[in-house]
């Protein structure tokens, strides 16, 4: 997503895997094709080109492992 | 760029066909005891009108604001506010929310508009604010594994009193 450029070359703290997702629509438990991270404090702010209203849902944001280096 | 919400099907793959069988059944019985819950509700308004409750207007809202610090209500003052379905003006109590009863935080953000992802369009609400630090454990009856997606609960004003 275009919000998480802002992050790239800062340093954050994961605070949770993501190995299994539920999917609300097709009301069903997914797992994860490759790692995915969430890292602290990383929330999305609504803002998407493709919504008429800036969403205040606050999701946070899915990092797969190959964006993401250990320090 | 769109929302990773809208996108989130395309990162997972299905569990095994046990299990997604499994889940299958899980989403009948839902379905089956949804339907249940809402005939029963509705014949029992049918019976005794006058028990239907009234929906006061919240005018807590004004007053609470993002970096506000607040405090749950206790479970009995909760629990009095939700209907059959465990709801308070459509705002579901979820059974994990009760652990953080009587504890105070700080409002995260006010909602006024959220992607609903069960009907995949842009809904719009009031009375409704996010908790800091306060997501989901993802932990859910009848599923095995939890949901690793950590999303932030949402509470009704009502249920929350401003902390001066």
């Amino acid at each position: 997503m275009e919000q998480m450029w802002e992050y790239c070359g800062s340093k954050f703290i994961v605070i949770k895997f993501v190995n299994n997702f539920f999917d609300e629509h097709k009301y069903k438990m997914f797992k994860t094709h490759s790692p995915l991270y969430i890292l602290d404090g990383l929330i999305c702010n609504g803002v998407v080109d493709t919504f008429d209203h800036r969403c205040d849902h606050s999701c946070y944001f899915l990092w797969h492992e190959k964006w993401l280096e250990k320090t | 760029m769109s929302c990773q919400l809208t996108n989130i099907p395309e990162i997972g793959i299905e569990k095994s066909l046990s299990y997604r069988y499994y889940q299958k059944l899980i989403k009948l019985l839902q379905k089956i005891n949804g339907k249940v819950l809402f005939i029963r509700i509705k014949l029992k308004r049918m019976m005794s009108p006058s028990s239907t409750k009234l929906l006061s207007k919240s005018n807590n809202f004004s007053q609470i604001k993002a970096g506000d610090i607040v405090k749950v209500k206790t479970k009995k003052e909760i629990q009095g506010m939700l209907d059959e379905r465990g709801k308070h003006k459509g705002c579901s109590f979820i059974g994990r929310m009760y652990e953080y009863c009587g504890n105070n935080y700080t409002v995260l953000k006010e909602v006024n508009y959220f992607f609903d992802e069960a009907k995949q369009k842009m809904c719009k609400c009031k009375n409704i604010v996010l908790l800091e630090e306060v997501t989901c454990s993802g932990k859910q009856k009848l599923f095995f594994e939890s949901c690793d997606r950590s999303c932030f609960y949402f509470w009704h004003i009502d249920w929350l009193e401003k902390i001066d």
